[in-house]
């Protein structure tokens, strides 16, 4: 009787969970030192909030690495000079050997047409700043969730950045099913 | 998809008050011009009383009615969330500014006060006066306190860029814009107290806080800038625009005090007013015009949204 009348003050007083701002500024070191070992302690109680804290500080993670990773510029003449380079060394690939295009123009598919839908929202920049990041794993379904599902809920709140993160992803089976042949991913 | 197509796709909100706008200062520059060239100011009083006041209540009922639904799309632990909830609050505010400063205190026909028995001079400027402070100083904290949240999430997720020399420009006339007013309040303290009324003293807290809000504006410019052209930085970017509009009107009526311009020089900014406020209506109407079109979007077949493909 005790130790449940325990645990249940125990479960009252993780509450109320704190807001993803108070998540934020204690990976921020922006709380007082009273408020951080509150949060602290009602993290280490509550599963639901250990995930959210995760689920945020990912997104945000991968938004921080995206806006300030900086690429080289591209330059034309190092790419020719790349590509004179390969084809007097006889390292192109040979005709009878299957090339990766498939995947490329899957993938550059898929890039455009969610460019063209999180534009809408975000702004070109900031979209491709977004799907930039995650190139590589264009042909990752959950990865494209993770990196967009955040941005997208944060700027237009739950009930319209579930819409938009719904609709990004219907537009990703859509094209890999066109891509396929009709068939589902 | 670009911005013609975008400006297409949005609903009708956002262009009616844009068009709304642009006729009101249409028929204005004709107003002023007939206005300039007989004295008459009847006309001026028409347009102003009788065209200008709706306008305003129009622009503002919109505001608040878009940031109320706005809000309610946000759950309250999400960092926008609170943004809007100050936002909306600042723009309930404004609403009930305008209905107490520009409707409870016309001396005209559209008042509903005029018609209540024991109304008086007296009455009307009372409300003018709570109008002021409500719409004034408490709106623009509220405001302030909303947008600050905005940079905070902005800054958070790394969108807050480098300013570059066009915002360190900005930043230096914000600066300047706030030294003025404290240095105008000074001075009519310092050598004419004598002709500092309540009306002009209630305006002053307001012109400070919008010298902080140009300087949150600065910011969200910037960051609206770095996104590219969207929803999200139209919102952001109408708010920034309703605040330098507002800052400039303000910085003119200063100047008129400092006596360095005329107010038949400074008359033109009556008309910027209609501008501050469609501006600030625009805003959370973007953000409403969004949602909307995320649910419209997920409705209709993947073939039919008009995505770009190279």
């Amino acid at each position: 009787m005790r130790s449940s009348l325990k645990k249940a003050i125990g479960w009252i007083s993780w509450l109320p969970h704190p807001t993803s701002g108070c998540l934020i500024a204690l990976h921020d070191g922006e709380l007082s030192e009273s408020t951080e070992a509150a949060i602290r302690t009602h993290l280490e109680r509550c599963a639901y909030c250990r995930e959210r804290s995760e689920q945020l500080l990912n997104g945000l993670r991968f938004i921080h690495e995206s806006s300030t990773s900086s690429r080289p510029p591209f330059s034309v003449e190092a790419g020719l000079a790349r590509l004179a380079s390969a084809i007097t060394s006889g390292q192109l690939p040979a005709d009878d050997q299957p090339l990766p295009t498939q995947a490329a123009e899957l993938s550059s598919g898929i890039y455009e047409r969610l460019l063209s839908e999180l534009s809408i929202y975000l702004g070109a920049g900031t979209a491709a700043r977004l799907l930039d990041r995650c190139n590589h794993s264009l042909m990752n379904r959950e990865r494209l969730s993770v990196v967009v599902g955040p941005v997208v809920r944060a700027f237009l709140g739950n009930h319209a950045g579930e819409a938009v993160l719904l609709n990004v992803l219907r537009i990703w089976d859509q094209t890999h099913n066109v891509a396929n042949g009709g068939l589902a991913p | 998809m670009n911005p013609l197509s975008l400006w297409r796709s949005s609903s009708i909100t956002g262009k009616s008050i844009l068009s709304i706008l642009i006729v009101q200062l249409a028929v204005g520059a004709c107003v002023h011009a007939y206005w300039m060239s007989t004295a008459n100011e009847r006309v001026l009083r028409l347009y102003f009383d009788s065209f200008g006041v709706p306008i305003l209540l129009l622009f503002g009922s919109i505001q608040a009615l878009c940031a109320v639904l706005v809000f309610r799309n946000f759950s309250s632990h999400q960092p926008l969330g609170t943004a809007w909830q100050y936002i909306m609050l600042a723009s309930v505010c404004n609403f009930i500014g305008i209905i107490f400063k520009h409707l409870f205190s016309l001396d005209a026909a559209i008042n509903p006060l005029r018609y209540l028995p024991g109304t008086t001079g007296q009455t009307r400027i009372f409300f003018a006066n709570v109008g002021t402070v409500i719409g004034g100083p408490i709106q623009l904290i509220l405001l302030g306190a909303g947008l600050y949240m905005t940079i905070r999430v902005y800054r958070q997720l790394g969108m807050v860029s480098k300013l570059k020399i066009a915002d360190q420009v900005l930043l230096g006339g914000s600066l300047l814009y706030s030294v003025v007013v404290i240095c105008g309040v000074v001075l009519a303290f310092k050598d004419h107290p004598e002709r500092v009324t309540i009306e002009r003293a209630l305006t002053w807290p307001g012109d400070y806080l919008l010298s902080l809000l140009l300087l949150e504006a600065v910011f969200l410019r910037r960051a609206a800038l770095n996104m590219g052209w969207g929803y999200i930085s139209r919102i952001w970017g109408a708010f920034a625009t309703g605040i330098f509009l507002a800052s400039f009107c303000s910085l003119m009526n200063w100047l008129m005090a400092y006596g360095i311009l005329t107010w038949i020089q400074v008359s033109f900014v009556w008309y910027l007013w209609y501008g501050v406020s469609a501006a600030f209506a625009l805003a959370p109407v973007y953000q409403w015009e969004a949602v909307r079109t995320a649910q419209i979007r997920l409705a209709k077949p993947v073939e039919e949204l008009g995505l770009s493909v190279s």
